[in-house]
């Protein structure tokens, strides 16, 4: 693909704190999102595709730690930045639809209300203006205080889970072992504080000239505001009083030409009526454009949002503007969350089971609906999902994920016809399509426990391909073409050769003579 | 104790000698249409029983293990004037065989869970019957009510018109005839006997239906337990369903409890029975809900159906909240268990591809009607009513290439039907295959057929 990279995630590692113990989430996942296309993150409830979707929104549980890796968007690492340039990412550059949308709904406000609330919170223009002026500086003050806190808090997490680590090898340990380890966590407790100390120190170096230069700058755009403000207000006045004179005119005009004529004083009132109209309508006029450049308007956004509405599909949508969420169905619920999602015109949107709470007919229109929106806006779309019907309609690019690590990654019709991995094999071969009648190849046994991670392949207790070094290694990606990668010791050249399950070979070779006839 | 099924045929066979009432209860309130008859005359002539009723012999003899007849589900809201009426399920017919497995699809809201709430009994249906191995298990008398209100109206309309009718003879009549008082006796004599001829008809159909809903109301009280325990539950959400300050034990033998099975060694022993056959351990037992994860908690919730013996089983959505790898699981446990105890299951489902593949015959609603009802193979081979084709043209498919070049097709009730003149209904366009229609969709279904 020639397309340039959206959004790129490099060894993404995310690990829950919890009273139980460590839950590595995500596992060193990498993917690349490209302009335009639609990447598919499927995979079974907590293998990790809901937990990066959220590291990217940068909206994780308090108990999260993002150990390491990146996430490069615009040339920015989003793992390292301010909560305040965040802003600015969040909702209006990255959006995201949520799974269930009645939850994601106040049920207590009008939908008018929650479509616009974005609007008209960044409603007064002069005061973005201001916030734009002073931002180069803001950020890069608030940033050095948030890179700060990140080492930081990297160098206590790294600590903590030494401690973590060390307190199960202290269970079993000797007396000598002990002494050991207790050194050892004395040493890297020290070196932590070393660390924060010297963290703290090179931020307090740095912060007064960017404070001083921050303060500068507030005084100057302050300044420059005033100045527009005054400007567009002494334009308005001028704009005014020119008005008001050409009224004068027009009036003394007017009955200076009915002086001579023999016209009825009737007519001369209608044509005053007239002229006082056309002023009054200008001055409005003029009122409005001054406003325009002050702030949006309600009634702005109203129409904004009702326009909005509209190009999602929502029918009637000034009644249904004053409606509350209770009033609408499942599929007209999503729909505006998917309104709200677009009001700030992201170019990522990154959908997290829009259509799992749906039925059939239902999802059918809502992926539909995100299709067009898609072609129409050109957004690169991050799509999460556990069904593989709804992937084969959305998908440009497939991930597969498993135990928090992608297993296999490729076009959707490497995927769905060249399946390499055991895992995309089960998924394919578990659920009946329509032609199916034979017993289901269901996938035995649970998913592993994120506390304790398997050390080889986390799939190999549940699949019937495993070898012995599936339980030691992890495997990692074989290249099968150049878009397509599988993390499965099936594909090294010393393994045996395995064929994919019948159902699933079945299934394929159906499928390619279908699309045959089809075409 | 020990031995259930002497206990079930002895029950049955003493119902049967008790309950002669319940004999005479099968033959009506089934097939009726709403009340429309337009004159008092006509709903004289017309009160007959409807001759397309099977006799409960032909029921007891068949292999319909389950009969449901115009069953009508309403629910009320508000009062007053507020009072609205939803018609979660209206007038729908079906028979269940034996050792089948049917399967109910439909959108949300179109009446599904609603009907297999109904024929559990977990709400009083409002009209209609059913009908499991031949007895009455639940019945409603909405249809009774409209019977005798709508008989009270006419009745009152044709007395008001007699009473017309004799007011204008007398007063053509000419006053100065001496045999005057004679004929206005005669007249009102006329009159009277005509009164109370068309009240003898009316109150005896009214009184017909009062001992019908008495009936109704004996029957509902009355119901074999036995029987009704035979027919047993799976919910949808396994998490929902299961309370989660009990331990599996006592979830899964709360049924035998409530039914006064009280040996605790006797139902320990089926409650470790019954949890093998749904592939978990003894050890489970002792744990609480919480601490299984979706898979075994819908295992757990297949295991209390269970344990009652159940020979038909309601699976209500029982996958849809389930994950992918584990819905294989279930399904395939689920026919085992069809397999191995002979369960008849009706299976309510959105997933087409997973009905498809479950159930023998499948029946298609919307908006509280079937509109669709044929075996699956038929089904999906020639959908005739447009709302199925709709339906299957949404299944999402794992193949990329037929997925991208689908099209969905729209139902539109508005658009695709005009029964303003012509009422549809379910007829059989084809042996074991009927649709919603009316005459002249039935002959373009016919002809769509033939093709």
């Amino acid at each position: 693909m020639t397309a340039n990279k959206k959004l790129e995630v490099k060894d993404l590692r995310v690990t829950f704190k919890t009273d139980h113990g460590l839950v590595q989430a995500v596992r060193d996942v990498s993917f690349d999102l490209y302009e335009g296309e639609t990447l598919c993150i499927v995979g079974e409830s907590g293998s990790g595709k809901s937990v990066t979707s959220k590291t990217i929104m940068q909206i994780l549980a308090n108990n999260a730690i993002v150990e390491s890796g990146s996430i490069i968007y615009e040339g920015e690492n989003l793992l390292e930045v301010s909560e305040e340039e965040f802003h600015k990412i969040r909702g209006h550059k990255i959006g995201m639809i949520f799974q269930d949308p009645l939850s994601s709904l106040n049920p207590i406000v009008r939908i008018g209300k929650q479509i616009t609330e974005a609007t008209l919170i960044n409603s007064n223009k002069l005061k973005k203006m201001y916030e734009e002026l002073i931002s180069k500086e803001l950020i890069a003050y608030k940033n050095a205080i948030a890179h700060a806190n990140i080492n930081i808090n990297k160098a206590k997490s790294k600590y903590e889970l030494l401690l973590i680590e060390s307190k199960e090898k202290l269970v079993n340990a000797s007396e000598e072992e002990k002494a050991k380890i207790k050194n050892e966590l004395l040493i890297a407790k020290n070196e932590r504080d070393e660390k924060i100390a010297t963290i703290k120190e090179r931020l307090k170096k740095v912060l007064p000239s960017l404070k001083s230069a921050l303060d500068k700058r507030k005084v100057e755009a302050k300044k420059e505001v005033r100045e527009y403000k005054a400007k567009i207000k002494n334009d308005y006045a001028t704009e005014v009083s020119s008005l008001s004179e050409k009224y004068k005119k027009d009036i003394e005009e007017c009955t200076k030409s009915f002086e001579h004529s023999n016209k009825d004083a009737s007519e001369l009132k209608k044509a005053l009526d007239e002229i006082a109209n056309n002023h009054k309508k200008e001055l409005h006029q003029a009122k409005k454009a001054y406003i325009d450049k002050t702030r949006v308007t309600k009634a702005e956004a109203k129409r904004r949002a009702i326009e909005i509405m509209r190009e999602v599909g929502i029918p009637m949508p000034e009644k249904r503007f004053r409606q509350y969420p209770f009033e609408f169905s499942g599929g007209m619920r999503q729909r505006i969350v998917i309104a709200i999602a677009l009001t700030a015109a992201p170019d990522i949107l990154i959908c997290d089971e829009p259509t799992t709470a749906l039925d059939v007919t239902i999802q059918a229109q809502i992926l539909e609906l995100i299709n067009k929106l898609k072609r129409e806006r050109n957004l690169s779309c991050i799509f999460i999902t556990h069904d593989l019907g709804v992937v084969a309609n959305m998908a440009d690019r497939v991930a597969v994920m498993y135990a928090g690590k992608i297993v296999e990654y490729g076009t959707a019709e490497e995927i769905f016809y060249e399946p390499k991995h055991p895992y995309t094999w089960a998924l394919l071969s578990s659920i009946p399509d329509v032609d199916s009648k034979e017993r289901l190849e269901a996938i035995p046994g649970t998913p592993p426990d994120m506390i304790y991670p398997p050390v080889g392949d986390a799939f190999a207790d549940r699949s019937r391909y495993a070898m012995k070094i599936d339980y030691e290694y992890q495997p990692p990606f074989f290249k099968v073409s150049d878009t397509h990668y599988a993390a499965t010791w099936l594909l090294h050249p010393d393994a045996p050769k395995v064929e994919m399950p019948r159902i699933v070979a079945e299934r394929i070779k159906n499928a390619r003579k279908g699309g045959q006839n089809n075409e | 104790m020990s031995n259930n099924k002497d206990l079930d045929y002895k029950l049955l066979s003493e119902l049967e000698s008790n309950n002669s009432a319940n004999e005479q209860g099968n033959i009506f309130d089934d097939d009726h249409e709403d009340v429309s008859h337009a004159s008092f005359e006509e709903l004289v002539q017309n009160y007959k029983i409807n001759p397309k009723v099977k006799k409960r012999d032909e029921l007891l003899n068949s292999d319909i293990i389950l009969s449901v007849r115009n069953l009508k589900q309403f629910f009320f809201f508000g009062s007053g004037l507020h009072r609205t009426k939803l018609k979660a399920v209206s007038n729908i017919s079906f028979d269940v065989h034996e050792g089948e497995c049917f399967g109910i699809v439909g959108e949300s809201g179109c009446g599904k869970t609603t009907t297999g709430r109904s024929i559990i009994r977990l709400y009083d249906i409002t009209s209609g019957a059913i009908y499991y191995k031949g007895y009455r298990i639940s019945a409603g008398d909405r249809w009774n009510r409209k019977e005798i209100k709508y008989t009270r109206i006419r009745l009152n309309d044709k007395i008001k018109e007699l009473r017309e009718k004799k007011k204008n003879d007398i007063l053509a009549l000419d006053k100065n005839n001496p045999d005057y008082s004679s004929l206005v006796n005669e007249i009102s004599k006329n009159c009277d006997s005509e009164i109370n001829e068309a009240r003898a008809a009316a109150y005896k159909i009214i009184n017909e239906q009062v001992r019908k809903i008495n009936q109704v109301r004996y029957d509902n009280n009355h119901v074999n337990k036995k029987l009704v325990n035979e027919i047993q539950m799976i919910f949808q959400d396994p998490i929902d369903s299961l309370d989660p300050r009990m331990t599996v034990e006592d979830i899964i033998q709360e049924g035998l409890m409530i039914q006064g099975y009280r040996d605790k060694t006797k139902n320990h022993k089926k409650v470790v029975e019954v949890l093998e056959k749904v592939g978990l351990v003894a050890d489970h037992a002792s744990r609480y809900p919480h601490e299984f994860s979706g898979g075994q908690r819908q295992r757990i919730g297949i295991a209390r159906a269970l344990i009652m013996n159940p020979k038909l089983l309601i699976c209500d959505e029982p996958i849809s909240a389930l994950d992918v790898s584990i819905r294989a699981q279930i399904i395939n446990l689920l026919n085992e268990l069809k397999e191995e105890l002979g369960l008849t299951i009706i299976f309510i489902a959105h997933d087409l591809s997973v009905v498809k593949y479950f159930c023998n015959r499948i029946a298609v609603m919307y908006f509280g009607k079937i509109v669709e009802l044929a075996s699956s193979e038929e089904l999906f081979k020639n959908p005739l009513h447009p709302y199925t084709k709709s339906l299957l043209s949404a299944i999402p498919k794992p193949d990329p290439i037929s997925e991208k070049s689908r099209t969905r097709i729209i139902y539109n009730p508005a658009e695709a039907h005009d029964y303003s003149v012509d009422k549809p209904e379910l007829r059989e366009v084809k042996p074991g295959h009927t649709v919603y229609c009316n005459n002249a969709e039935f002959e373009k279904y016919k002809a769509e057929l033939k093709d």
